[in-house]
């Protein structure tokens, strides 16, 4: 075996104990070997010189406050993300209702007036606080400011995304949601 | 007064004292921050990974159980982050949507103060362009960490035999390079 290629085993513990002892009587009798080997080392000494820098240390004093401020943050905007996915499913399960149920599928259920019926239902504190929001739909944020009753906004939801969306909430809100509905529906078709 | 030990702090936090966190990340942020950065080569981009584990740090150590020290915990982190940023990175540089504006920013924000130092980080960088990401994370935990094979494979999920033989091949590569350059 070469020099360099045992050198290199060496430093990365490749060795078992009878090799490794072999190798350091090596270096006591072979100059050339232990002289390589201090040149092995000595380069990584020269690496490891090479992150001992000076920083702004303000950069470092700054992560705190930072860290705190974008927790802040996210808590507030989990909060509306929150409001906006439960809009969210429901318009997609009245999406659901309009292209997805009954025998065809893409069999528009109801009519306009039927979807207006049931946008009326949906409890206005909720359309205020989310029609001026944004929903994050894969990292795309959509901006709600306008609910087309045609259903072209809607059309904008592939069923893959309307799967994702739904398999995001809990029980709770699925549940919360599905009594919602199942209520409006109910009301709609009297 | 003695530094409380991580368990202690962990424990704090836990109970609602929200200093503890504080502590937890003066104690970790220059490991965290100087991995990511030779990890990635750049400030931008050491910043954002920094940031993403610091605020994990507060999201997760509630799960936290202590099966390895927090300090390997948060190296696990800090390492999975960095090697994500890598990936999106080279998509975005494959898909051309890295634009002129943040790889200026990447040359030119930094919170090195002197030419020689930013010299002696590019120096580092170009040792390190060559070799792979993997080798790359095992190399720098070993080398700048004075990680074990054991830590780090706790770190990476990689056996340890694994680990020395990107290692061997991480050293050779920097160690010709380096004598090219000599």
């Amino acid at each position: 075996m070469k020099n360099k290629e045992k050198i290199l085993k060496y430093l990365a513990g490749q060795m078992s104990k009878a090799e490794k002892d072999q190798f350091e009587n090596e270096i006591s009798r072979d100059a050339a070997l232990e002289k390589e080997l201090n040149s092995a080392n000595g380069l990584l000494e020269q690496i490891n010189k090479f992150s001992d820098v000076e920083t702004d240390e303000a950069y470092f004093s700054s992560l705190i406050p930072e860290i705190r401020r974008r927790l802040e943050k996210d808590k507030k905007r989990r909060k509306v993300y929150r409001f906006s996915v439960a809009f969210t499913s429901i318009i997609i399960l009245i999406l659901a209702f309009v292209y997805f149920s009954g025998n065809q599928k893409h069999e528009v259920l109801l009519s306009d007036s039927e979807m207006e019926k049931i946008i009326d239902e949906i409890p206005q504190n909720l359309v205020s606080t989310v029609l001026s929001g944004t929903v994050d739909l894969r990292g795309a944020e959509i901006q709600i400011d306008e609910f087309d009753l045609t259903g072209e906004y809607l059309s904008e939801f592939s069923e893959s995304d309307f799967i994702y969306l739904l398999n995001s909430f809990s029980n709770e809100e699925l549940n919360e949601l599905s009594e919602y509905l199942t209520e409006t529906k109910t009301q709609v078709e009297k | 007064m003695p530094e409380e030990k991580d368990e202690i702090l962990v424990k704090r936090f836990l109970e609602g004292d929200e200093r503890a966190y504080n502590e937890i990340v003066i104690r970790y942020r220059k490991k965290i921050y100087w991995h990511a950065r030779r990890m990635l080569g750049n400030h931008l981009d050491a910043d954002d990974v920094t940031q993403e584990v610091l605020i994990q740090i507060y999201k997760k150590l509630k799960t936290f159980k202590f099966n390895s020290s927090l300090y390997t915990w948060i190296f696990k982190i800090t390492s999975s982050k960095s090697l994500n940023k890598i990936k999106r990175n080279n998509i975005k540089k494959f898909l051309s949507l890295d634009n002129g504006h943040t790889q200026f920013l990447r040359t030119n924000v930094d919170i090195v103060k002197t030419f020689e130092d930013k010299e002696k980080l590019n120096r580092l960088n170009e040792i390190l362009k060559d070799i792979s990401a993997r080798q790359k994370e095992v190399f720098l935990l070993k080398q700048f960490e004075g990680l074990s094979y054991k830590e780090i494979s706790e770190i990476t999920g990689k056996s340890i035999g694994t680990l020395k033989a990107n290692y061997h091949f991480a050293l050779q590569k920097i160690l010709e390079k380096m004598k090219n350059e000599e």
